[in-house]
């Protein structure tokens, strides 16, 4: 089932495009990381999504609906920073957000906060509250709900490392226990390459890729990495003894071959024998961070 | 919408800022009736005259500072709007699929019945200074005035129409400080006008007056009015006035609340 579909989503400030017909798609159940530098166009397709913008043209479907109010109902979200009254105590902000819901069952409040981890907050005042604890009552917040769709943009932003891992692992738990759809933008790369099950990477309002992640392992090539005494010998070498032309001089100490069909062995000691010295030989994988940075200077992996 | 209004009660209720204006409203309007009523008995006691009973009227103490009362119930509606964009709490508001338009009308409603507490505040306080001040006669002490119900219609109706400037302006700004400094010039305007009045006398010879049709112009006809009973003459402009203003910055409001970016 189809839970977003954009078409042809656009968004212009002035005469500037900040989100430039965008086409995605996020499955029920899917774990969507949604990639982008700083003023890619996340938050705007985000924004729109939720209500905050309207798109200037284009348009998009909600749980296959074209009504996107009903369907924004379904939606539990965190947009940049969460938003609380700061006077007033977690389970204060958390009634707020029971009320605007509707909600008929008010024991979710404590279930909830208990489920972040802000169970004993008692009275203390969310002005008071670390980003850590404010990041974890906005989640709470979302959940209330019991939302369908989680949409949350930089949701570890301040978090510390033991942080980030709760939440990374409660969306997962989220994700595998009640099959909850989530949208996640995050500058953290290796944190969403660990939680995404598809991947969209915009850049200058323009979505370039979008794919599963177990693709991103086929996209990105492997490669042997060389760290030794003279690199311009060693390609010389490399060119005409070995034939190997698909390489590159990372600095002056290293060069790194991305043909893996080659035999680190016969390297090491065709470059011995020509006297070049071999500090080490290493494979290296690009990973998500690589591909992205690759992918947004419009070049291969 | 029900749900949007639960949550600006629970909201206003929860707000400083609601229920430290209401104490300076009802200070000040305790004092104004304190030496009111003070100046009233001081005359009569000059006077060397033998009082049997002294009529005060709270109410004519509550349009005798209109103005100023209505200062801060614009004040508080334009915090009350202010509060939700400078929080961001205005987000989680809107993606829950609720009509930009329902989120609007009900700050506008719940404001207004803000506003009818402050007005409450304002008639106990200026209540019991007089109390005080001639409660150990042998006095009519409150006296309720001619045409209440008129007078009373005409002063909810400036207080909404005001709410409704003051969200207009909020809903534009989204600052709380420039916002509060709109609602501070907002009675200059009414000044710019009357001098433009002068300008344009000069210039064409004609006895059409812009600040006639300003809220604050309209205001004090209803203050004398009040004194007087009830405002007969241009009785009609005194009641459009306000319904244009509230109309006109409803409508600008709504839309842009409506149409601008979150």
């Amino acid at each position: 089932m189809e839970i977003l579909r954009t078409n042809n989503l656009t968004k212009t400030y002035r005469s500037k495009n900040a989100v430039s017909n965008l086409n995605m798609c996020i499955n029920k159940g899917d774990i969507y990381g949604f990639i982008g530098k700083n003023g890619a166009g996340k938050t705007t397709t985000i924004k729109m999504i939720v209500g905050l913008s309207k798109p200037s043209s284009g348009s998009f479907t909600l749980f296959g609906d074209s009504s996107v109010n009903r369907g924004r109902r379904k939606i539990g979200t965190v947009i940049e920073a969460p938003a609380f009254m700061p006077n007033l105590t977690a389970r204060q902000n958390m009634l707020i957000q029971w009320k605007l819901l509707n909600n008929k069952n008010k024991a979710i409040i404590d279930e909830m906060l208990k489920l972040v981890g802000l169970g004993e907050v008692g009275k203390k005042k969310v002005k008071n509250f670390s980003l850590g604890m404010k990041q974890r009552l906005g989640i709470a917040m979302t959940l209330m709900g019991n939302p369908e769709f989680l949409v949350l943009d930089e949701p570890t932003n301040g978090l510390d490392p033991q942080g980030i891992v709760e939440i990374r692992e409660l969306l997962l738990k989220l994700n595998r226990e009640q099959n909850l759809t989530i949208l996640i933008s995050s500058h953290i790369l290796s944190e969403l390459a660990r939680l995404a099950t598809r991947v969209g990477i915009i850049h200058d309002g323009v979505l370039l890729e979008e794919f599963q992640i177990e693709e991103l392992n086929k996209r990105c090539k492997s490669r042997l990495q060389l760290v030794l005494s003279d690199v311009e010998k060693a390609a010389e070498v490399l060119k005409e003894q070995l034939n190997i032309k698909d390489f590159n001089i990372i600095n002056e100490s290293t060069i790194e071959i991305y043909d893996d069909t080659v035999d680190s062995g016969i390297i090491n000691s065709t470059l011995a024998k020509n006297d070049i010295v071999v500090n080490s030989i290493s494979h290296a994988h690009a990973d998500l961070e690589e591909y992205f940075l690759n992918v947004i200077r419009g070049g291969k992996s | 919408m029900l749900s949007l209004l639960k949550v600006d009660f629970y909201k206003m209720f929860r707000t400083k800022s609601f229920y430290i204006i209401g104490l300076i409203l009802s200070v000040l309007s305790a004092l104004n009736s304190y030496f009111y009523a003070k100046m009233v008995l001081d005359s009569v006691n000059n006077a060397g005259n033998f009082v049997s009973y002294l009529t005060v009227d709270v109410f004519s103490a509550i349009f005798s500072n209109l103005e100023g009362v209505i200062t801060y119930i614009s004040l508080f509606a334009v915090l009350f709007m202010c509060v939700e964009f400078s929080n961001g709490t205005i987000k989680n508001i809107a993606t829950k699929g609720y009509y930009r338009e329902s989120i609007y009308l009900s700050k506008f409603i719940s404001s207004i019945v803000g506003a009818l507490i402050y007005v409450l505040f304002i008639a106990i306080s200026s209540l019991l200074p007089y109390l005080l001040v001639v409660g150990n006669k042998d006095t009519k002490i409150y006296e309720m005035p001619k045409h209440f119900v008129s007078c009373f219609s005409l002063l909810v109706l400036y207080i909404v129409a005001y709410i409704s400037l003051s969200l207009m302006i909020a809903s534009l700004i989204r600052k709380s400080g420039i916002s509060i400094f709109g609602v501070f010039v907002l009675p200059l305007i009414a000044g710019l006008v009357s001098v433009f009045d002068r300008f344009l006398k000069n210039v064409v010879e004609t006895d059409f007056r812009l600040y006639d049709y300003t809220l604050s112009s309209n205001i004090y006809s209803l203050m004398d009015g009040v004194r007087a009973g009830l405002p007969s003459e241009d009785l009609l402009r005194v009641i459009l006035i306000p319904v244009a203003f509230l109309c006109v910055s409803l409508a600008i409001g709504l839309a842009f609340f409506k149409n601008r970016d979150i």
